[in-house]
């Protein structure tokens, strides 16, 4: 068997796995929302608010000899708008890099895949809010569909690229969650449940993805709230829980996919009246793939979000 | 040996230090474009208000901006003051405009909030309800 054919072999039974991370950065939050958790927080009838985001994961620690080191950069681009008080549309835009290199009898091989990936739109219905001065709690049903705006059929000297490594799923996938957010002036928590069904796209099927994040900060600065609108500064502590079915391909389950990764993420967040820049690092705490999986190292956020 | 096989795109960097350059835009970009802005108008408090809005649900300065920016769009509105820790927004009306209570709840509404209370300080710029 030639160098490239264990390369492909290698890569379609075993990097399968890392689909968790795809899922995981390709899933940007929409703007207003923590850091790495999605909120209840209103926008406003006809405000628009742009996030951008950089996330950043590695994946090392491979115990076989080909020493797989992989490397993920997201770009996420979220747009909000709000329709009314209650109802606002969302759109997020990923630009993706993805860099796999493993070790080969014949030496080091990368394999590496930059572009756009799958955009998500999606509507979020304030069901339930209870206001009072500087507090509010709020219920908040989303649902949207995940589109095949990634390429999945990208190629290199190799031959095609393994499905985790391309831009896109090429399918369409909808998704359905809730979220329920209570603010006040010293604290913030958001909990927020969703499940997105992937469908079939060229004969494979990513797992199916259920989420539950959890999120919490506390304002640190200032100490004692001033006049006017004084910044905020927030310790932040969030928690993701991801479950990923086994993917298919060809209508047989892959062994090597899906599992469950728990990730806790310290972070910093800072609040004024414009803007507010975040900072997170995820760290996994629990990752209980199937197979051969390749685990998260750690994942880093960086976000700014700013009213138009 | 090494041997590179590159897929549909340029030759890869370091992410870590993709991550930075981000970090830095951001810096140069809020330091640049929002900061002073934003300062500007932290601490400013209207004097003798014509209307006090107070609001329900208003808990982070972010959100404030939110309920600033719907009732800006106001025609009768002159200016305005978001007072945080009160839950409170100031307005001061155009001179010889009037302005109804309906009209201001609606806004705060829109802009996602309650408005618990409307009080007109200066009742000569309240408009009948219905206009």
């Amino acid at each position: 068997m030639s160098a490239t054919m264990m390369l492909m072999t290698f890569l379609k039974s075993r990097v399968w796995p890392a689909l968790a991370v795809f899922a995981f950065v390709a899933a940007a939050v929409p703007a207003r929302a923590q850091i790495t958790t999605n909120t209840a927080l209103p926008v406003g009838k006809g405000e628009a608010i742009i996030r951008l985001q950089t996330k950043v994961l590695r994946s090392t620690g491979d115990p076989m000899p080909t020493d797989r080191d992989l490397r993920v950069t997201a770009f996420p681009l979220v747009g909000v708008y709000g329709v009314s008080g209650k109802l606002a549309l969302f759109g997020v835009l990923p630009i993706l890099d993805k860099n796999l290199e493993v070790t080969m009898p014949t030496g080091r091989v990368t394999r590496n895949t930059t572009g756009v990936g799958d955009a998500r739109l999606f509507a979020r219905y304030t069901l339930f809010q209870h206001n009072r001065r500087g507090l509010t709690v709020r219920l908040a049903p989303f649902a949207g569909i995940e589109l095949p705006t990634g390429t999945n059929d990208a190629r290199d000297a190799a031959g095609p690229l393994p499905r985790p490594l391309q831009l896109g799923s090429g399918s369409w996938d909808p998704f359905i969650g809730v979220v329920l957010t209570r603010q006040s002036f010293a604290w913030q928590v958001d909990v927020s449940a969703s499940y997105k069904r992937n469908t079939e796209a060229d004969g494979f099927r990513f797992g199916d993805e259920a989420r539950l994040d959890v999120a919490a900060k506390v304002r640190v600065l200032p100490r004692k709230l001033g006049p006017g609108l004084p910044r905020f500064l927030y310790v932040a502590l969030e928690s993701n829980l991801i479950g990923l079915d086994r993917n298919e391909a060809g209508g047989a389950d892959d062994p090597n996919s899906g599992g469950v990764t728990w990730y806790l993420a310290p972070g910093l967040q800072y609040a004024t009246r414009r803007f507010i820049l975040g900072a997170a690092l995820q760290l996994p705490v629990v990752q209980d793939l199937n197979g051969a999986a390749l685990e998260n190292d750690a994942i880093l956020t960086l976000s700014i979000r700013f009213s138009l | 040996m090494k041997r590179i096989i590159q897929g549909n795109a340029g030759p890869s960097r370091p992410a870590w230090g993709r991550a930075l350059g981000f970090l830095a835009f951001l810096a140069f970009f809020t330091m640049t474009a929002l900061a002073p802005e934003a300062r500007a108008q932290d601490d400013k408090r209207l004097e003798n208000p014509d209307v006090i809005v107070e609001v329900g649900g208003l808990a982070c300065p972010f959100c404030a901006y939110g309920i600033e920016k719907r009732l800006k769009k106001l025609d009768e509105v002159a200016e305005l003051t978001v007072l945080l820790e009160e839950g409170k927004v100031e307005l001061k009306v155009k001179e010889g405009a009037k302005i109804s209570e309906e009209k201001i709840r609606k806004a705060v509404a829109d802009a996602g909030f309650e408005a618990k209370s409307v009080v007109f300080v200066n009742e000569n710029v309240k408009a009948p309800e219905g206009e």
